[in-house]
């Protein structure tokens, strides 16, 4: 689904905190939306998930208004990871996992061949296969944000909106994360995803769009975003001297250790 | 997924309910032979032990069926919609409103006068106060809001219903005032059960296939509304529900607290915690639990009988500040 958001703007609470950003987003694509904490980030995947209501001509899904889809059917073609995930009640991995086939399901339908095969996959995928029985308050932080990923993933959206999923976890985690999402895209889904860690956002999205008091600062390829003067413009922060270019402060040079990786990309 | 378990535990706390219902039919003051009194009735002769169980057992045991019932759902699909393990039906207004209006009502006489004023008066007052909370909660501020709005729309409520009680012109009206908020299914006659069952009916209807939404609400509102839930929609549903069903069934036996807290938390571990399967399972439970207490009050060695509403808040309180202790534990 190619996704495009026209000139949005977005007030809270009296405050504007979205002043004309656009967005595009296009099928397989990994969009990491970047820039310091208030530039409205979290206020633009609202929108787009639905949470917020733009005007209808200004967010389009494949050139028609994305407002017409019925909530449910939205609900299908995007899933929202948020900030805060949580469970308010201690039910077990396997069903917070089976949740995400809910838009799936009429009121009385119940979940079927088809869902039970697509909530196997997602476990084996997401590793999680061994802990279906446990409650979820008795996961560690980084079980915890693979099971709400994984719930997001069992809806099989679309559009995969991610805020921050990796901003709690530690370094292999964090890998993990990142290529759950990006392994979303090779299944042809797109990803828009939040992150602070600008080293995560250069390595792994196709495409950054800087974000900068509820304005663009900076789309495109990450070398062209991530370009000294932005860096001191959005963040005030400036690459220290003995690191003369931008490609080399912000390579990637961990992975993964042969421990962690995954026995198989099924 | 595993549909055993669930199915086990509703067959077994309908079996429970059956068996309870019945055993309820033989229990007073007086034994009743059920098996002669029910043919009796059947062949159309008005023998005392027929009257006994249509007039006096059979309502009893309905009304406590009924409202039992209602109280669990509600309570469960209350806490559900909260997310909160200490929200019940009440939480609200639905019961003070009732309260109040049953109270005006005797305040003013007008139940001497016209029999279904009292019922009525409950239910106008419930579906008020329900009404008040929700525009004062908005349609969409989070669950605090309306809670925070509950706790003032009950506390104006029974603070009114103090001022009558103040007012009063005699101590009799005083004494009548009391004994309904005391909250008693003893003296229901079939009538009050005809009365309090549309109201009811309707409730439990509006709560049917909620139980998906409350389901997705566990991972809280935004990701609830990502997944294609109208919340809005289902709180007020919920809303309507609890202040037609509630409303209707307190305004016929009184004040009846904790049934709505303490059942769908005591079966939410047996429903693996999903807020959707706790509703049918927390009905069943509302109504065994007001049932049996219905029997033990009858059974209560006292000169005066207690009331069923005293029973129930004299148990629930203690397992409340359990409650209360628990929570405390788990979040230092």
């Amino acid at each position: 689904m190619r996704l495009v958001g026209k000139d949005l703007h977005q007030h809270l609470g009296g405050q504007p905190i979205l002043k004309g950003v656009s967005i595009e987003l296009r099928e397989g694509e990994m969009l990491g939306l970047i820039g310091p904490n208030g530039a409205g980030k979290t206020t633009l995947l609202r929108l787009i998930a639905g949470i917020l209501t733009p005007p209808r001509e200004k967010l389009l899904a494949n050139g028609e208004p994305l407002a017409d889809l019925s909530q449910s059917e939205r609900g299908r073609k995007i899933a929202y990871l948020t900030q805060e995930g949580t469970a308010h009640w201690p039910i077990s991995v396997g069903r917070i996992v089976a949740l995400g086939r809910l838009p799936h399901l009429g009121t009385w339908q119940k979940p079927g061949e088809k869902d039970d095969h697509v909530i196997q996959r997602v476990l084996n995928q997401t590793g999680l296969s061994g802990l279906t029985d446990r409650s979820f308050p008795t996961l560690s932080g980084g079980e915890k944000a693979r099971v709400l990923l994984a719930r997001a993933l069992t809806i099989e959206p679309e559009i995969l909106l991610a805020d921050e999923p990796v901003a709690a976890l530690d370094p292999s985690h964090q890998l993990e994360m990142m290529d759950l999402l990006k392994m979303h895209c090779r299944q042809g889904g797109s990803v828009v995803v939040v992150l602070h860690d600008l080293r995560l956002a250069s390595h792994y999205c196709d495409r950054l769009q800087l974000l900068l008091d509820g304005k663009t600062l900076a789309t495109g390829d990450p070398k062209r975003v991530l370009t000294p003067g932005n860096l001191e413009q959005a963040y005030g922060i400036r690459i220290r001297e003995n690191n003369t270019s931008v490609a080399e402060a912000f390579a990637m040079t961990w992975e993964l250790g042969n421990s962690r990786q995954p026995d198989s990309e099924a | 997924m595993d549909t055993r378990g669930p199915l086990l535990l509703n067959l077994t706390l309908g079996f429970v309910l059956t068996g309870l219902f019945l055993f309820s039919l033989f229990v007073g003051s007086n034994p009743v032979p059920v098996l002669q009194a029910l043919m009796d009735s059947i062949n159309r002769d008005p023998s005392v032990i027929s009257l006994i169980l249509t007039e006096v057992r059979l309502p009893r045991a309905l009304i406590a069926l009924i409202t039992g019932a209602t109280l669990g759902v509600c309570g469960a699909a209350m806490q559900g919609l909260l997310r909160n393990p200490l929200a019940s039906p009440g939480l609200i207004g639905s019961a003070s409103g009732a309260a109040l209006g049953s109270v005006i009502v005797l305040y003013t006489g007008w139940s001497a006068v016209f029999w279904l004023a009292l019922p009525f008066g409950g239910m106008f007052g419930s579906l008020l106060a329900t009404l008040l909370v929700y525009l004062l909660a908005g349609r969409d501020s989070g669950s605090t809001t309306l809670i925070l709005a509950g706790v003032a729309i009950n506390t104006l409520a029974l603070s009114l219903i103090s001022l009558l009680l103040n007012l009063a012109p005699s101590p009799y009206a005083v004494k009548e005032m009391v004994l309904w908020m005391l909250g008693s299914i003893a003296h229901g006659s079939m009538q009050d059960f005809w009365v309090m069952l549309p109201g009811t009916l309707l409730g439990w209807f509006l709560l049917t296939g909620t139980g998906r939404a409350l389901d997705a609400l566990t991972l809280g509102e935004d990701t609830a509304t990502t997944m294609g839930i109208n919340l809005p929609r289902l709180r007020w549903r919920i809303f309507l529900a609890t202040a037609f069903a509630v409303g209707s069934a307190v305004s016929v036996t009184g004040a009846i607290g904790f049934v709505g807290l303490v059942v769908p938390h005591l079966l939410r571990p047996l429903v693996g915690f999903q807020p959707g399967r706790l509703l049918t399972a927390s009905a069943m439970g509302g109504a065994i639990l007001l049932l049996a207490a219905d029997i033990a009050v009858r059974l209560f060695p006292a000169g005066t009988e207690i009331k069923v509403g005293v029973l129930t808040s004299l148990v629930g309180a203690p397992f409340f500040l359990h409650l209360i202790l628990k929570s405390r534990r788990w979040q230092p």
